[in-house]
């Protein structure tokens, strides 16, 4: 038995501009004799759109209007009705307008991005969906060592490493072409402060050109092949390189990075390491910015550098494919949900974790109540009512080991007395449960909820938020599938 | 002493074997497996054994409140040479069904050792409650139910064909192996009776703490029951 789902991902980047459909497909993957399971067991992509310049009103924003014309346009060219779209995501990726419009960008990409659709960015989830659409996380399926992905943009490098499928750890750089903004004549526009400061810091680093100043070519690929050196060797977690670059780090910078077995390189510097390089100021001005020579630094290097790097299998658009075919997941098959409650959007994350079962019936009761009643009260002062919509908050569950129906009724009573005593009975009760667990809690809430508190009931499982992210729930495709977008970091957190 | 692969690809070994219960790279002292596991082997096949020798504690059945029934199996001796034997009530069970049991509910319960006693002493309380919650959310209603002692999945047809029921679902415990001996599966057929086949049951299977979960077995089962009532057929004709 399959089933399909349409979905599309969007990527409004420093530079550029990309979007995708997608077809994914919904697999029965469980025999007959198991509870029911689904995975997505086949991702097609069904329209590629070109690459577009980024619409930016000044360089400070986002052009709202514009963005939404090019989609109304590419749609139409591709024949996609808004309406089809099942799933996906928006991403403003990298420095993009510093992201301050991208609500009001998600607002207007609601009715593109269909009816279920995350807005979302930060720069491990950037870093994640760029390693997924690469190919990078593939490859470490197949490989005993981590495999790195870089994802080069016009703002940022936003680093993965991927052990045997899993993300291992993630960092961003304020690397990328559109850091130093060049004219034909080698003039330099704009330099981003924090190459600034990485340049001033180190007597090792070329100085970086100053701005309004005419920069040779050699001076412009010193700078380059610096910023290759040290990016490649911080990405290899070398101690010194990472001591030294602190100022190129976007938020903390890391003390730790694993060593990988591959580097992968993805996004427009990725791409254009393949193409010739550029011989002269002029050449490498052909975007207005050093992008073409950082690449260029970048393909010189890696055939002598330590770690093999090469050019990601999907290098332009692996941000994109990643937010189009990889945001999605499937909640366990066996779940609770009340009609006509989904979907619902950009919910928070309060993390209850349910402490080790005690012997005693009693006194684990107590325990599973004090410990709902903690969360509720967290999510409440995170999330109120006040700014908060409905849910303010979901509960994601966690239990240690195994849940008997004993503990399962305890569980279920410690929630209603909660959710009750924080005046919480109005409001659609979301829970996500780590454990496969969501049905049969569903139903004992049900026998034991109030009308019409007992209507607002969803019990998902076999998810694990993080307190802090926020998920979508989308509507079930069929009474046993719903799908959820987990979104680790909303408008860069 | 414990040997194992030369390192190669050791990671990836480990990965697989995370996904199975099976007894992979334990290692060896000389010719035979070292100490610790030849002694878990053969704990866990006693304690199969044991499973199929054992009976249900009583305990287990008063909780529930459930009366006894038997098959025709006399023994367990009978019982394991003969599985047809476990396929029919005696005389006197079906009297006392006929007696004591709602006639034609909508879901007949029942649940009975087979193979594992354990399975029941350490699953019913987990699975029972759990599907009743879900009978009560899918708007079912119960009829009486019972333990049938010495019982073959086969006891449904003679059970269907004294009490009528809509939907019938056997707890039973599962043949031991050497994973777990407390294994329970819950068969379910849509108007059970004579002449029923496999092709018109559906099972769920494994169902342990180690396995399919108790609780959640037990929530899902009341779904699948609902979907034969809502579509009067069972097993391969049914459109899960």
């Amino acid at each position: 038995m399959e089933h399909w789902l349409t979905s599309v991902g969007i990527d409004i980047g420093t530079s550029t501009t990309k979007w995708i459909l997608s077809r994914l497909k919904l697999t029965l993957v469980s025999d007959g004799s198991a509870l029911p399971r689904y995975e997505i067991a086949d991702r097609i992509l069904a329209h590629v759109s070109p690459i577009y310049p980024t619409p930016l009103s000044g360089d400070e924003a986002i052009d709202v209007p514009a963005v939404v014309a090019l989609l109304d346009e590419g749609y139409a060219g591709a024949g996609i009705v808004a309406e089809q779209v099942q799933t996906g995501a928006v991403l403003i990726t990298g420095e993009t307008a510093t992201k301050r419009n991208a609500e009001q960008l998600a607002h207007g990409l609601a009715r593109h991005a269909g009816p279920f659709v995350a807005a979302a960015a930060g720069a491990d989830l950037e870093a994640l969906l760029a390693g997924k659409g690469s190919g990078a996380q593939r490859r470490s399926l197949e490989t005993d060592g981590i495999v790195a992905n870089v994802d080069i943009g016009g703002g940022t490098a936003n680093a993965v490493y991927f052990r045997r499928g899993q993300p291992v750890a993630t960092a961003t750089f304020h690397v990328g072409g559109r850091l130093v903004r060049l004219e034909r004549s080698g003039r330099v526009r704009y330099a981003a402060p924090a190459l600034k400061e990485w340049s001033a810091g180190s007597g090792d680093v070329p100085p970086l050109p100053p701005e309004g100043s005419e920069a040779s070519f050699d001076a412009l690929q010193r700078v380059c092949r610096a910023m290759s050196d040290t990016l490649l060797r911080c990405v290899c977690g070398e101690a010194a390189a990472l001591a030294g670059s602190k100022a190129l780090f976007v938020g903390q910078p890391a003390a730790h990075l694993p060593c990988p077995a591959e580097i992968w390189i993805s996004g427009g510097v990725g791409a254009l390491m393949e193409g010739p390089p550029p011989a002269s100021a002029a050449e490498t001005a052909r975007f207005g910015d050093i992008g073409p020579l950082l690449a260029a630094g970048l393909a010189e290097l890696a055939g002598t550098f330590a770690v093999p790097v090469r050019a990601a299998e999907q290098s332009a658009r692996a941000t994109v494919i990643g937010a189009g075919t990889q945001t999605a997941a499937l909640s366990g098959a066996t779940l609770y949900c009340s009609p006509g409650v989904l979907p619902l959007r950009n919910v928070p994350v309060v993390v209850c974790e349910w402490p080790p079962e005690a012997a005693d019936a009693g006194t684990d009761a107590g325990l599973l109540a004090h410990a709902a009643a903690e969360a509720v009260a967290r999510g409440c002062a995170l999330y109120g009512r006040e700014q908060g919509g409905d849910p303010p908050f979901a509960l994601g569950l966690r239990a240690p080991g195994y849940v008997s129906y004993r503990r399962l009724s305890s569980i279920a009573d410690a929630l209603i007395a909660a959710y009750a005593s924080a005046k919480l009975q109005e409001s659609i009760l979301l829970l996500v449960c780590s454990n496969d667990m969501a049905k049969s809690l569903g139903n004992r809430l049900f026998g034991k909820l109030g009308e019409p508190w007992r209507r607002k009931l969803v019990c998902l499982d076999q998810l694990v938020p993080q307190e802090g992210d926020y998920l979508d729930v989308g509507e079930p495709l069929r009474e046993d599938v719903v799908p959820v977008i987990v979104k680790s970091l909303l408008f860069g957190g | 002493m414990k040997e194992t692969g030369d390192g190669q690809g050791t990671d990836r070994f480990r990965a697989w074997m995370s996904h199975t219960p099976a007894r992979l790279d334990v290692g060896r002292a000389g010719t035979r497996p070292p100490t610790k596991d030849m002694l878990r082997f053969r704990l866990d096949h006693a304690a199969a054994v044991d499973a199929v020798y054992g009976e249900v504690k009583p305990e287990t059945l008063d909780e529930f409140g459930l009366f006894s029934a038997d098959t025709q199996y006399r023994d367990k001796e009978h019982y394991l040479k003969y599985p047809g034997s476990g396929r029919l009530l005696t005389e006197e069970s079906a009297r006392m069904l006929a007696d004591r049991c709602v006639s034609a509910p909508q879901v007949q319960i029942v649940v009975s050792d087979g193979l594992s006693g354990r399975a029941i002493d350490d699953n019913l309380a987990d699975v029972l409650p759990a599907l009743r919650d879900a009978l009560a959310v899918n708007g079912l209603a119960e009829g009486t139910a019972f333990f049938v002692r010495g019982g073959r999945v086969g006891v449904m047809d003679d059970i269907g064909r004294l009490l009528k029921p809509e939907a019938l679902v056997l707890l039973i415990g599962e043949r031991p192996g050497l994973v777990t001996a407390a294994s329970m599966s819950a068969y379910m057929c849509y108007r059970p009776g004579p002449g029923r086949r496999d092709s018109d049951r559906m099972v769920i299977s494994n169902i342990h703490p180690g396995g399919t979960p108790p609780v959640e077995a037990g929530a899902h089962i009341g779904t699948l029951l609902r979907k034969m009532i809502e579509q009067q057929a069972s097993g391969v004709k049914l459109d899960v």
